[in-house]
């Protein structure tokens, strides 16, 4: 017997988040779509004169490189690193538990402990410095060279990578110990169990760990402002030090046009994902 | 089932809608005080003491404004009427009480304490300050000084005879201390040092600060905060949180607090109004509004409680009566609901909260309050604090007044953030207003932002060629070749001054290139050559505006032949006068002579209290609200109020100090050709400063580490010149 939508249970519980999704998200953006269209000073229609000043800004175009650079070398690394680490842990259960509370322990850690960290380390008289001073190989300016990216990496991945082997073994948990038994059985060896049975199993969730890692870069934000300040070292001025200067000098229409171009391009990338995720399934 | 499970989101989300009703619906203070001024004995000059005794009978020292001797007043009728009791300098046989202060601290009983100290400025001249005790029928007893001689260090060395304060303890004992602030316990039966307080390694932090209620002594020392027992004769309590936090009031206090015990709680006068310490916490007392006089204006003198907890507060003021309030608890509810004004500045800035202040006891039904966007504690950068603001802004949650000192004001003229003012605020027509500075923001013939006072920076100098400088370059020339040495005091803003002088208007307008970051720090580094100590420099707190003056004064000592410097106030040019071998300019660059917009006052577009702030900015720009002076006040727009000011200034004496020396100076009233010239450069100023403090802190985090020696040239060169680029790519 087919329930009528509204007496469905399901709908009035989703009704409390959904009423706030659409006060804080949907009905805000579509605010900054219109506005995306229109000039700050004065609210004259412009076309997409907004989006042709963005994408011919060069402080746009620096900042969408690096944080493209960035997802392009984190994410993979990430994903990789903590498959891999996930695998090994699921593997050595023992030792694994241990090493797994390790890897989850700088999630813990406040932003304000992780940027002093920084500067302890990174800082021209910091402790790098100090050591490499020690062994007379010369100092380096660390957050003001393109050493900062790197860091800027390394840091990330240390602190998502936890997290990240987590979702792994969540998904690693998932995969019937029989399918094992009868491959062992069958005398497989741990590398075609690997590529042809964990791997294919693991896919459904490479997609949700995709967009997690994706949406997680975006938050690496908060150290980069914190330790360099609006103006960092321009191999890490990220679009988010763009869309904080331009809202510090309230270039609305800048920003807005802005947005609407970040935000189109990650659905995109959301939506390809699915794609290829829903391919592959 | 069903319907039971439809029940609990719909429970969840009446109780969020509760919770959420709950914290909008703050009940907030329901009680307030209600003043009472109570009428002096005529021709008061100044109190020293108040006191309300347990039977009620009130008494109170006071100077005699005619023949400046002492006299105790008593009144048995809540201060319907005085009676005069004593003269307490004839007591003491003071024969010139014109020449001394007398400092006076009732006990319960009536009795009294005084300290007699000398008025003359030069310390040279001073005799030692002379302590009496004067029991309650006016009979005084010289006590001899037996403090040992002061073990403080040499820092905290001020001398060894009585301080300004003492009190009476009990029936044998008053509280004693020495200018350096060792504190001691004497017999004034036997003259005889009894106990020692607070000794040469804990000082107290001023002769002034303790407090004595019952027999609890409370001490504010330079290291601890002790609550000592009189009657056993020991340390009862160290280092209390609530005192502490009241000791930390009591440092960062731009007056001199009074302070009071009663009943436990810690109660304490300022600038910020009358607070009460409890618990380890600080709260308002009686808050600023439900005064009728400006807190920031009066000397306090005397807090005193009551037995019916009725809360009295003597003042004094400089170069006028001193008043004696009464306040009472009263319920809120009765009193009529205020019009609230929210006005925003980013800094602390004293200026605007007098202005509020004065306004606010202009308009006592409206209640303004004054929001501070980079707080003292400094637990927001300048950055955040824009960000907060424009978020409050744009979401319709902003202040209702912004006064705009260190803020893009195109930006929020531009966004239509701010309310058109030239149409409905008759005094921005005022004929005698200098246009040239209320036109500063003016946009598309339209005015949305107005300084009310401006400033003007200046270069004091016994040489013509410095004065007369035009680019930065040129003016580093000749202060090298004059070979003058610069103060290390005075470093940091001097770089501020150069920058904001020579190189702000190209970096605000985009127009700076490499070329000019390389002169900007070519010629910083030669000015570092020249300052006198060549320590490290601190050149990343520096914010714009400026907000005070910055070292004239130690060019009129004579220690320095060249000042960078700002006139904020009238009296300034008195100083400038003085000046015998030296000239002063105002600062004339390649694009023309530089004023300093101060105080620029816009109305946010979407308060909704239209009528009120649009009077606010009318009353600021009033002959009345360009009158009100102060401090550091900045000059008055209106030219006919900035005339009669600099006309109207009296001989006066100003005790300046630098560093190293002090001394008095006499200031002489302004010669009309003075006058007038000063107006008529006023007038010709034609290039606002501008307050971009966002391009200051790049220029000025690189300059610091590359003065540091922390960066080479070649690497501050191009990382300013790389964030220079971006924010104009932005």
């Amino acid at each position: 017997m087919r329930v009528r939508t509204w007496k469905n249970p399901a709908w009035w519980f989703l009704l409390p988040s959904f009423t706030g999704v659409c006060i804080f998200y949907f009905i805000p953006y579509i605010d900054v779509f219109r506005r995306a269209f229109f000039s700050a000073a004065g609210g004259e229609f412009q076309g997409l004169d907004n989006f042709k000043t963005v994408l011919t800004n060069p402080a746009f175009q620096l900042a969408v490189k690096n944080t493209g650079l960035f997802m392009l070398v984190c994410i993979p690394l990430l994903l990789f690193l903590s498959l891999v680490i996930a695998v090994w842990i699921y593997r050595h259960s023992k030792i694994g538990n241990f090493l797994k509370t390790g890897f989850l322990l700088p999630m813990a850690i406040p932003v304000a402990a992780v940027v002093l960290l920084w500067r302890i380390l990174f800082d021209d008289q910091g402790l790098l410095n100090g050591v490499l001073d020690r062994w007379g190989t010369g100092t380096c300016e660390w957050m003001d060279t393109r050493w900062a990216f790197v860091i800027l990496v390394v840091s990330y991945i240390w602190k998502n990578l936890g997290y990240h082997i987590v979702l792994w073994l969540a998904g690693l948990s998932m995969i019937p110990d029989q399918i094992y038994e009868a491959a062992q059985m069958d005398g497989a060896s741990d590398r075609v169990i690997f590529f042809r049975i964990t791997l294919p199993n693991l896919l459904p969730m490479l997609f949700i760990i995709a967009v997690l890692a994706l949406l997680n870069s975006f938050k690496v934000f908060r150290e980069v402002y914190l330790v360099a300040g609006n103006y960092p070292n321009e191999s890490i001025y990220m679009i988010q030090h763009l869309f904080n200067n331009w809202f510090r000098d309230l270039a609305l229409d800048k920003m807005t046009a802005g947005a609407v171009l970040l935000s189109i391009l990650l659905i995109l990338l959301i939506f390809l994902l699915q794609k290829a995720w829903e391919d592959r399934a | 089932m069903n319907r039971n499970i439809m029940k609990i989101p719909a429970i969840l989300m009446c109780v969020t809608f509760a919770i959420l009703l709950c914290c909008a619906c703050d009940p907030g203070d329901q009680s307030g005080y209600e003043e009472r001024e109570i009428s002096l004995p005529e021709g008061c000059d100044s109190i020293w003491d108040f006191n309300v005794a347990d039977d009620g009978v009130m008494r109170i020292a006071v100077t005699e404004e005619e023949t400046q001797k002492g006299y105790v007043w008593e009144s048995r009728n809540c201060g319907e009427s005085w009676e005069r009791n004593w003269c307490y300098t004839d007591a003491m046989h003071i024969t010139e009480p014109e020449k001394v202060d007398c400092p006076m601290f009732f006990s319960a009983k009536g009795d009294a304490v005084c300290t007699v100290a000398d008025r003359s400025l030069d310390e040279s001249e001073c005799m030692d300050t002379r302590c009496f005790y004067i029991d309650s029928q006016g009979n005084a007893k010289e006590l001899s000084n037996v403090m040992p001689r002061s073990e403080v260090s040499e820092a905290l060395y001020i001398g060894d005879g009585f301080s300004d304060c003492s009190r009476i303890i009990d029936s044998e004992n008053l509280l004693i201390s020495n200018k350096s602030g060792e504190t001691y316990l004497l017999n004034k039966g036997t003259n005889e040092i009894t106990d020692c307080l607070l000794n040469s390694k804990n000082p107290l932090y001023s002769p002034e600060a303790f407090m004595v209620e019952g027999d609890q002594i409370y001490l504010l020392g330079v290291g601890d905060v002790i609550q000592y027992n009189s009657k056993e004769h020991a340390v009862e309590k160290k280092n209390d949180k609530t005192l502490e936090l009241m000791k930390k009031a009591y440092v960062n206090s731009d007056k001199l607090a009074v302070l009071t015990a009663h009943k436990g709680d810690f109660y304490f006068f300022n600038e910020d109004g009358l607070k009460r310490f409890s618990d380890g916490k600080k709260q308002t007392f009686i808050s600023k509004k439900e005064m009728s006089f400006v807190p920031s204006e009066v000397y306090g003198q005397t807090i005193v409680f009551d037995r019916e907890e009725q809360v009295y507060l003597a003042i004094n003021r400089e170069g006028d009566s001193p008043q004696l309030f009464c306040y009472k608890q009263v319920s809120n509810k009765s009193q009529k609901e205020k019009k609230r004004l929210e006005v925003y500045t980013l800094q602390q800035d004293e200026n605007v909260q007098k202005l509020v202040d004065h306004y606010q006891k202009e308009n006592p039904d409206v209640q303004v309050d004054v929001t501070v966007g980079i707080e003292e504690n400094g637990s927001k950068t300048l950055d955040d604090a824009i960000k907060k603001l424009n978020a409050g802004m744009m979401g319709g949650d902003g202040p209702d007044i912004l006064f705009l000192d260190g803020l893009n004001v195109d930006a929020y003229v531009e966004n239509h953030m701010l309310m058109r003012l030239d149409e409905d605020i008759e005094e921005l027509h005022t004929e005698s207003n200098f246009e040239n500075i209320i036109d500063t923001y003016e946009w598309n013939g339209e005015l949305y932002a107005v300084p009310v006072r401006f400033g003007l920076p200046i270069i004091l100098s016994p040489h013509d060629d410095i004065v007369n400088a035009k680019t930065g370059t040129d003016f580093v020339n000749k202060t090298g070749e004059h070979q003058i040495e610069i103060g290390e005091y005075d470093f940091a803003n001097d770089v501020r001054f150069y920058y904001q002088t020579f190189v702000d208007d190209k970096a605000d307008h985009g127009t700076i290139d490499r070329k000019d970051v390389q002169e900007f720090l070519k010629n910083v580094k030669r000015m570092y050559n020249l300052e006198e100590s060549q320590d490290n420099v601190h050149l990343s707190q520096l914010m714009l505006p400026p907000q005070q003056t910055g070292g004239m004064i130690g060019s009129l000592l004579g220690s320095s032949s060249l000042e960078l410097d700002y006139i904020w106030q009238p009296q300034e040019i008195q100083m400038v006068q003085q000046l015998k071998d030296s000239t002063y300019g105002i600062v004339t660059s390649n694009q023309g002579t530089y004023y300093i917009p101060r105080m620029i006052v816009g109305i946010s577009a979407a308060t909704k209290q239209e009528k009120e702030c649009r009077e606010f900015v009318s009353y600021l720009l009033s002959r009345q609200g360009q009158k009100i002076t102060g401090e550091a006040m900045g000059l008055s727009i209106d030219e006919s109020v900035l005339e009669d000011t600099l006309q109207n200034l009296k001989p006066d004496q100003a005790e300046i100090a630098d560093e190293n020396v002090s001394r008095t100076l006499q200031l002489q009233e302004l010669p009309e050709d003075v006058v007038l010239d000063f107006l008529q450069s006023a007038e010709d100023a034609d290039r606002a400063a501008n307050n971009n403090g966002t391009i200051m802190s790049i220029f000025m985090k690189y300059t610091e580490k590359y003065l540091n020696e922390e960066i080479s040239y070649e690497k501050a060169v191009k990382e300013i010149s790389d964030r220079l680029r971006l924010y104009a790519y932005e």
